[in-house]
């Protein structure tokens, strides 16, 4: 079972909501994953995060929040689903 | 959901994209304080003086435009999640022609020769048109039910609506043929432009940045989803009611129509400044500072423009509306777009160094990117300019200081946007050489 850290950036001001998930992902430990929950979807973090080695899965629970999993790309036990691509 | 893929960096253009428009914008609007201070107060004698026409132009197709074509260029893979195919190519093409078309263009308007005119045609239809092709192609595939793709649609028809008219008049100053009725198509012109392309485009872009930049709550639903579409309907029927045959009946549902349309640009204001005061961090800020008094400009200016019309349909007024102009190019429209690039700027370069640097050195956060006290200084320097700008159409020899205070504050802006891209510049030589994808 992978563990997950909660990634909470609602409300902060732009750039710090990126900043903030980079650090995270990069403190990120074998099995683990992130779990950013923002008031939009954040678009220009995932060419940094894909540049950094990360890969991430983005979904829309309402219009002004979207959660975003992130994970070190080959990391099998931290990938959600299974997903290894 | 949308599944990882191998997402290309579609999503940020180069930096030179938007930084190319915005780095030229501040030379054209210092440009108009210059023309400002040799013709002085003979400016206020009338508003299609070849002087006011060189300086109109100036500012709203050298400043608002080049400004406004830089930040579309650079949100539209943001916030509509659907880049500008060819971004790099079309923005070089695009700025290499404004930026003669609109030096030709005023130049024309000053010496009242028609070679430049006609160049600046060429040169204005042109880039214009590789724009709206570019940018309206990316438009039509992005989401429809993103308010700001709604917005920023609307705006671009009123662009070409305006670009249209606009040639229109050129050709028939360079070309002398006969046009009926060239007052009424100026004036469509500059109610296209203004309210169009630069009102829809703030509406618009608004209800992404002011709640992403100025942590202010969203937008309310109603009106996300309603002004933008209000305003370009009224638009198009204010139009259709120039082309009937001049009467008084006409001008008084021009006038109604008129006033709907400024009902729906003052209820934007309104609500930014309520969303404004209902923020969540409680220190100001330039950009805020930039907005809200570019909110209550727009306020005044609707204010002024109504009483202007509404007098002028009874009978006894000026026609002359220097103030409303004024407070609704420089009070209004310079100022958000001022107050905006104090955030993309710096915004960007942060991002497009996060993406060189990539550990190997340590990226400046935005403050350092772009210190407060600079931006503070211009930001006074514009809040005393706009007022006696506005004034000087009441008092002419206000002109001087008004446009003295104007151009140092374009100085200003010019000055620190450099300096942001000299630390881009400086740090982005520290990156490792290896990947050029972004730059």
């Amino acid at each position: 079972m992978s563990r997950e850290h909660i990634l909470d950036v609602r409300g902060l001001e732009p750039p710090e909501p990126l900043e903030r998930a980079l650090d995270a992902a990069a403190a990120l430990q074998p099995g683990e994953r992130l779990r950013m929950i923002h008031s939009r979807e954040p678009c220009l973090l995932y060419p940094l995060l894909a540049k950094r080695g990360f890969q991430h899965l983005a979904e829309a629970k309402a219009e002004d929040h979207h959660e975003i999993l992130i994970w070190r790309r080959g990391d099998a036990e931290a990938a959600p689903f299974g997903l290894t691509q | 959901m949308s599944l990882p893929s191998g997402l290309s960096f579609a999503q940020a253009p180069p930096i030179t994209v938007p930084f190319r428009f915005f780095l030229s914008a501040p030379l054209f609007a210092l440009l108009a304080a210059l023309l400002a201070l040799w013709f002085g107060p003979s400016l206020m004698d009338s508003r299609w003086q070849p002087s006011v026409l060189a300086l109109t132009h100036l500012m709203t197709l050298g400043f608002l435009t080049m400004a406004m074509v830089g930040a579309m260029m650079q949100m539209l893979p943001v916030i509509a999640g659907s880049p500008v195919a060819h971004a790099v190519g079309v923005a070089r093409t695009v700025h290499l022609l404004l930026v003669p078309g609109v030096l030709f263009l005023a130049g024309g308007f000053l010496w009242g020769w028609p070679w430049p005119m006609r160049l600046a045609m060429a040169l204005l239809g042109g880039g214009l048109l590789v724009f709206a092709i570019a940018v309206g192609v990316s438009l039509m595939r992005a989401a429809s039910d993103n308010p700001t793709v709604i917005g920023m649609r609307f705006a671009l028809a009123a662009l070409a609506a305006t670009a249209t008219l606009g040639l229109i008049l050129v050709s028939n100053f360079s070309w002398k043929w006969w046009l009926v009725g060239w007052m009424r198509v100026t004036n469509l012109h500059l109610t296209w432009g203004l309210l169009g392309w630069v009102g829809l485009l703030v509406i618009g872009v608004s209800y992404q940045v002011v709640p992403m930049f100025q942590l202010t709550p969203a937008y309310p639903k109603l009106l996300t989803r309603w002004l933008a579409r209000a305003l370009f309907a009224l638009l198009l029927l204010w139009s259709a009611l120039w082309l009937l045959p001049e009467a008084k009946a006409q001008e008084q549902a021009a006038l109604a129509v008129g006033l709907a349309a400024v009902a729906v640009l003052a209820a934007f204001a309104l609500a930014t400044l309520r969303l404004q005061s209902q923020r969540r961090r409680k220190q100001s800020d330039v950009t805020l500072l930039f907005w809200r008094f570019g909110m209550a400009s727009l306020l005044l200016a609707l204010v002024l423009g109504v009483a202007g019309q509404a007098m002028r349909v009874a009978g006894n007024a000026p026609g002359e509306n220097f103030m409303a102009a004024f407070l609704f190019i420089a009070g209004f429209a310079v100022s958000v777009v001022n107050g905006m690039l104090y955030k993309i700027v710096p915004f960007l370069i942060w991002f497009h160094l996060q993406s060189l640097l990539m550990g190997v050195a340590k990226v400046p956060n935005m403050r350092q990117i772009m210190p407060e006290p600079g931006m503070r200084r211009q930001m006074w320097l514009h809040f005393l300019a706009v007022p006696l700008l506005s004034l000087s159409a009441l008092w002419p020899p206000l002109i001087y200081p008004a446009a003295l205070l104007f151009g140092a504050s374009m100085v200003l802006l010019e000055f620190n946007l450099m300096s942001a891209f000299r630390v881009y510049r400086k740090h982005a030589k520290l990156a490792p050489k290896t990947d050029p994808q972004i730059t």
